[in-house]
C-alpha cells in the first residue's frame, strides 16, 4: 500500500522533459573541468605540434629546394668547364697538329739540304780527286810518253824545257781531240 | 521497486516507464537523493576517461607520432578540419579546441548507452544536453556581439527583404535563431539517447515478460533479444551521428554569428 | 533544418500572435488561422530567400 503510494508519486515527480536542478549543477562542473583540462593542456599543444610539423615538413622542403639549386648550380659549372675543357683539348689538339706538320717540313728541309749537301760534297770530291788524277796522269803520262820516247829513240831527250812543252801540247791537243769528238 | 534494468528473470517490471531513467543513489545511505546516481557516475566516469586518454597519449608530443600519439591526433584532426576549418573557415581553428572537447563529451557520454553493465546514456536525462546547448547558444550571440556590436541584432534578425514585410518576418527570424536552436539542438540529443535506451529496454524486458507469461514464448523471447544486440549496432551510429550532428551545429551557429554577410 | 526551422517557426510566431489577438478580440480561432497562414508564407519566403535562388 505504501510502496503503491510511493510509486505514484514517484511517477509524478519524474518527467523526462524537466531537468534536474542537481544534474544540471553536476553537468556543469563536469563539463567545466573537462573543458578547462582538454583546452589548456591538451589540444593548444597538438595545434602546436601541428605547426611544428608543417614547419618541418616545409623547411625540409625548402632545404631539400635549396640541395637541388647548389647541385644545379654545381653542374651548371661542371658543364661550363667541361666545354672549356673540351675546347682547350681541341685547340692544344690542333696546334700539336700544326707543330708536328711544322716539325715534319723542318725535318724534310733540314734532310733535303743535308742530302743537297751531301751531294755537293760528294761532288766536289769527286771533282778534286779528278783533278788530280788528271793532275797526276798528265805528269805521269809525260813522264812516261818521254821515258818511252827516249826509249825508243835510244837518247835522253835532254831539253827538259822543250820536252815538257812537247807533252802538254800533246795533251793539250788530246784534249781538244776527245772535246771534238 | 521499479528502476534499474534488473536481470533477474522474476519480477521484471514491463512495460519500461520513464521511471527505469531515474535510478536510485548509488550510495547505499543515499535513497532517492539524484546527487550520486548510475548517471552522475557515469558522467564523472566519462570525465576522467577523457582526461585520462588525452593526457596520457598526448604526454610527450612527437613530431614523428606514436600510434597512441596518432589516434589522439587524429580525433582532434578530425574536427579540426573536417568540422571547424569546414564550417567557419580558416578562423574555425581558434573554435576547434572548444568543438573537441564537445564532441568527444557528447560522443563518450552517448556511448555508455551501449557499454554492457551501463547501458544508459546520462545524455538520456535532459540536464545535460541543456547544459550544452545553452553554452553553445550563448556562445554564438557571445561571438555575434563581439564581432558586429550591436549590429549583431540587425546582423540576425534582419534578412535581406523589402520593408513592408519585414515586421512579418522579423519575429520569425528570432524565433528561429534564438529560440528554436538551442531548444532542437538540446531536445534531439536527449531525444535520440532517450529512445535508443527506450528501445533497448522494451526488447529486454519484453523478452524477460514473454518468457514469464509462458514457456513456450521462449523463441519468441530469444528473437526479442538478439533484437536488443542488433539495436545495439544501430545505436552505436546513432551515438556517433548524434556527436558529430551536435558539433556541426554549434560550428554552424557560430559560423553565423561571426562571418560578414548576413548569415 | 534551417528550412523546418523557419516553416514551423513562422507558423508557430504568428499563429500564436493570431490566438493573443482571438483571446483579446474573443474571436474564435479565426486570428490564429489567418496568423498561422500569414506565418507559413513568410517562412516559405524566408526559405527561399536564405537558401534558394
Amino acid at each position: 500500500m505504501t510502496s503503491i503510494t510511493y510509486l505514484a508519486a514517484e511517477e509524478s515527480t519524474h518527467n523526462p522533459i524537466v531537468p534536474l536542478w542537481q544534474e544540471l549543477v553536476l553537468g556543469t562542473i563536469a563539463f567545466g573541468i573537462i573543458c578547462f583540462v582538454l583546452m589548456k593542456f591538451v589540444f593548444p599543444r597538438m595545434e602546436e605540434t601541428f605547426r611544428a610539423r608543417v614547419d618541418a615538413i616545409e623547411g625540409g622542403i625548402k632545404r631539400a629546394e635549396q640541395a637541388q639549386a647548389e647541385a644545379n648550380e654545381l653542374l651548371e659549372r661542371y658543364r661550363a668547364q667541361l666545354s672549356e675543357a673540351r675546347t682547350e683539348a681541341a685547340r692544344i689538339r690542333d696546334e700539336a697538329r700544326a707543330d708536328a706538320e711544322g716539325i715534319r717540313q723542318d725535318l724534310l728541309s733540314k734532310a733535303r739540304e743535308e742530302s743537297d749537301r751531301i751531294i755537293a760534297a760528294g761532288r766536289d770530291q769527286l771533282a778534286a780527286q779528278r783533278e788530280a788524277i788528271v793532275r797526276d796522269l798528265r805528269s805521269e803520262v809525260g813522264t812516261l810518253a818521254v821515258d818511252l820516247a827516249g826509249r825508243i829513240v835510244g837518247e835522253s831527250l835532254a831539253d827538259e824545257a822543250r820536252s815538257r812543252g812537247t807533252v802538254d801540247r800533246f795533251i793539250s791537243e788530246l784534249d781538244t781531240a776527245g772535246g771534238r769528238r | 521497486m521499479t528502476g534499474q534494468t534488473i536481470v533477474l528473470a522474476a519480477d521484471v517490471p514491463f512495460p519500461p516507464t520513464v521511471e527505469d531513467f531515474y535510478l536510485p543513489s548509488i550510495a547505499p545511505w543515499g535513497g532517492h537523493d539524484v546527487w550520486f546516481t548510475k548517471v552522475t557516475l557515469l558522467l564523472w566516469l566519462s570525465v576522467a576517461i577523457l582526461i585520462l586518454y588525452f593526457l596520457l597519449s598526448y604526454r610527450k608530443p612527437q613530431l614523428v607520432p606514436t600510434k597512441k600519439q596518432w589516434l589522439a591526433e587524429s580525433i582532434y584532426g578530425f574536427v579540426r578540419n573536417n568540422i571547424a576549418v569546414e564550417m567557419i573557415g580558416r578562423e574555425g581553428v581558434r573554435f576547434a579546441p572548444y568543438l573537441t572537447t564537445l564532441f568527444c563529451f557528447i560522443f563518450m557520454m552517448n556511448l555508455w548507452g551501449i557499454i554492457p553493465f551501463a547501458q544508459i546514456s546520462p545524455n538520456a536525462h535532459i540536464a545535460f544536453p541543456i547544459i550544452l546547448a545553452v553554452i553553445s547558444w550563448v556562445m554564438f550571440i557571445y561571438l555575434g556581439f563581439r564581432k558586429h556590436g550591436a549590429g549583431y541584432i540587425k546582423h540576425a534578425l534582419v534578412p535581406p527583404a523589402p520593408w513592408f514585410i519585414l515586421p512579418i518576418l522579423v519575429p520569425i527570424e528570432f524565433f528561429s535563431n534564438f529560440i528554436v536552436r538551442p531548444f532542437s539542438l538540446a531536445v534531439r540529443l536527449f531525444a535520440n539517447m532517450f529512445a535508443g535506451h527506450m528501445l533497448l529496454l522494451v526488447f529486454t524486458l519484453g523478452g524477460f515478460a514473454m518468457i514469464n507469461a509462458n514457456a513456450l514464448l521462449t523463441p519468441v523471447s530469444i528473437l526479442s533479444w538478439v533484437m536488443t544486440i542488433a539495436l545495439t549496432f544501430l545505436d552505436f551510429a546513432v551515438i556517433a551521428l548524434q556527436a558529430y550532428v551536435f558539433t556541426v551545429l554549434t560550428a554552424s551557429y557560430i559560423q553565423g554569428s561571426v562571418s560578414e554577410e548576413a548569415h | 533544418m534551417v528550412a523546418i526551422s523557419y516553416l514551423i517557426g513562422g507558423m508557430v510566431v504568428w499563429g500564436g500572435i493570431g490566438w493573443l489577438v482571438d483571446q483579446w478580440l474573443g474571436t474564435e480561432g479565426i486570428g490564429m488561422g489567418i496568423g498561422a497562414v500569414i506565418g507559413g508564407a513568410a517562412g516559405v519566403y524566408l526559405v527561399v530567400r536564405r537558401l534558394g535562388a
